[in-house]
């Protein structure tokens, strides 16, 4: 047998509470992979993708029980092998998360991407510290995506409002409130954002940092991530998009570097006069969506 | 008298390192162990979080490197803005009078090890020393090993930073008659390898080579100090001359300034933080500057 937990019910006669809610949770249904492309589709259209991509390729990006408490997860034909022999492990995250999610989140967050680590990393957390058990296990829809996630980590559940430790930070927080996300002042370098994704042909990634509208969160500012969708990335697939325009090219996004002080932080002009990482007309793809516009903040003065 | 002068003299030959504080600029396994309750010492682990979790020095801090050493924009290893260093010293206990000693995994990573040394010497901190060969030495000579969390506070704040160990680009070009240390390997040196970030292949005209891995032995330990000694002035490098030595980063420049300044006690020593990174390129990074062509494919 190539992967014994591939199929849930191997460790349910254990574990059947959570091989249970894991069967629907978004790293075995890979959810997330439909649900955020969607909209761009026509109703033949999703169905072409769902058979044609998404069975046939994003899924195979689903990971089984063991790719996270037995061996690490194969990616693009490279794994690092048993974690402990045969031995279960509860968790591994730099042989586990780090190679899935070490295209993106994870060297942003030790600071191997080239810009610095995230202070909770400084602190000797790992994912786990911040993502549970039972958020990685939830029982989730087939439509789900991750911010539907109920246990998903949160900011204020460590640093509520009020426990500031001096004046200043206390009156931007109040001052900011819901109309700023945190990562927006506390993200402290680039991220990685992707481009140009054509099917079976990659995508090209470089440096960003984009402050804007939240997509999700209107009348919220946040940082913004480049997401490689273009208008002819299922063209071979026979998919047109025919409603690519209902999203834009950038989803909100929580990039894990986060720093105490950072420019912003430090500087009300950073934002308030220069406007410096702002989204602009100027800063638009080439040829993107037209929801694109929508996420340019306005300054009001 | 003769015989006190004698052996005045004879521990002064036996002294490996000039002791310019209350520690060598690099101590051994054996001193670490039979300092391990001095409640002024503190020791900083520079591995990664996980490898410290694995197994560290007893009473070891976890201190992320790239919190020392960190990015500004494009530039890859700067000093950090004096309040986040210390905020990262303090979370490790250093105090003003703390006897501090870095280390790193191995050997191999000297010059990383002596980056944060050198940033704590520039941040003010007098008692600075490096576990010679790291992680791996202390494993190797059989020390004990903890896997305790060490939480310690201290309240050490940067105030200001000590100038003299530090040339920046507008520095360098002015300093027409300082002798110009190169770091890196030779390849770097002769423009046969260039980092991605760095403008222009070569070295600075007139630099001597002086590559960082030359001061370990192959496994990993620091040279006597004698052998460094006769590197520097076969070379021809004048001890009492102004020296800035540099790099592509600012790492691997800090290893011959540590020699320099810690061990063999040059008064005049500046390590270029900004390094080929910002030598070789215009004020925005992106293009090469025709105000340093650096040359290649020769000696100096």
């Amino acid at each position: 047998m190539k992967r014994p937990s591939d199929d849930p019910a191997s460790c349910a006669s254990c574990h059947g509470g959570i091989a249970k809610t894991y069967k629907l949770s978004l790293h075995y249904s890979t959810a997330g992979m439909k649900s955020g492309v969607r909209p761009r589709f026509s109703a033949a259209e999703a169905k072409t993708y769902d058979a044609a991509v998404f069975e046939q390729s994003c899924r195979s990006c689903h990971a089984s029980c063991g790719d996270c408490h037995v061996k690490s997860p194969v990616v693009s034909g490279v794994n690092l092998g048993l974690m402990a022999g045969h031995k279960f492990v509860r968790k591994d995250e730099s042989k586990t998360c780090a190679l899935c999610h070490g295209g993106r989140v994870y060297p942003e967050f030790t600071g191997e991407y080239g810009g610095n680590p995230d202070v909770h990393y400084q602190k000797g957390m790992s994912c786990v510290d911040c993502h549970k058990g039972s958020e990685l296990h939830a029982s989730l829809g087939a439509q789900a995506d991750r911010r539907s996630v109920p246990d998903k980590p949160s900011c204020a559940a460590c640093h509520p409002a009020g426990s500031e430790k001096t004046d200043k930070a206390k009156e931007a927080h109040a001052d900011h409130g819901d109309k700023v996300s945190c990562s927006a002042c506390h993200a402290s370098s680039s991220y990685r954002g992707c481009a140009s994704c054509h099917l079976g042909e990659g995508a090209t990634s470089s440096p960003q940092f984009v402050i804007g509208e939240n997509p999700r969160k209107p009348g919220q500012i946040t940082t913004l991530r480049l997401v490689p969708t273009v208008r002819d990335t299922f063209k071979k697939a026979g998919i047109a998009q025919g409603n690519y325009d209902a999203l834009p090219n950038f989803w909100d996004t929580v990039p894990h570097n986060t720093r105490k002080r950072t420019d912003r932080t430090r500087d009300c002009g950073s934002c308030h006069a220069e406007q410096a990482n702002f989204l602009s007309e100027e800063g638009l793809p080439s040829g993107g969506s037209e929801a694109n516009k929508r996420l340019i903040f306005k300054f009001s003065y | 008298m003769k015989k006190f002068l004698a052996v005045l003299l004879l521990a002064a030959c036996l002294a490996p390192f000039a002791f310019a504080a209350d520690i060598a600029p690099f101590v051994d396994a054996s001193w670490l162990e039979a300092n391990l309750s001095n409640p002024r010492l503190v020791i900083l682990d520079m591995r990664a979080p996980g490898d410290y979790k694995a197994g560290h020095v007893p009473g070891a801090s976890s201190v992320l490197g790239s919190t020392i050493y960190v990015a500004k924009g494009e530039l890859k290893n700067e000093v950090p803005e004096a309040d986040d260093l210390s905020d990262v010293l303090q979370a490790a206990g250093v105090k003003a009078d703390s006897i501090i000693v870095v280390v790193e995994a191995d050997g191999s990573r000297i010059a990383w090890a002596t980056r944060v040394a050198w940033t704590l010497k520039y941040a003010g901190l007098a008692n600075v020393g490096i576990l010679d060969g790291g992680y791996k030495a202390w494993l190797a000579a059989g020390k004990p090993v903890s896997t305790d969390i060490t939480l310690k506070k201290g309240d050490y704040t940067v105030k200001k930073y000590v100038y003299a160990y530090f040339a920046d680009k507008a520095y360098v070009l002015k300093a027409s008659k300082a002798q110009i240390v190169d770091a890196r390997s030779y390849d770097s040196y002769f423009g046969l390898a260039r980092q991605a970030f760095v403008a222009q292949a070569g070295h600075f005209p007139g630099a001597f080579s002086l590559p960082y891995n030359w001061i370990t032995t192959p496994e990993g330990m620091v040279r006597p100090k004698a052998e460094l000694e006769a590197m520097a002035a076969k070379l021809g490098l004048n001890p009492k001359t102004e020296t800035i030595v540099y790099c592509d980063s600012g790492v691997l420049c800090t290893s011959w300034w540590w020699v320099f300044s810690e061990v063999l006690g040059w008064t005049n020593v500046r390590s270029f933080d900004g390094s080929s990174q910002v030598l070789t390129a215009d004020a925005t990074l992106k293009a090469a500057d025709p105000a340093v062509k650096y040359v290649t494919h020769t000696w100096r």
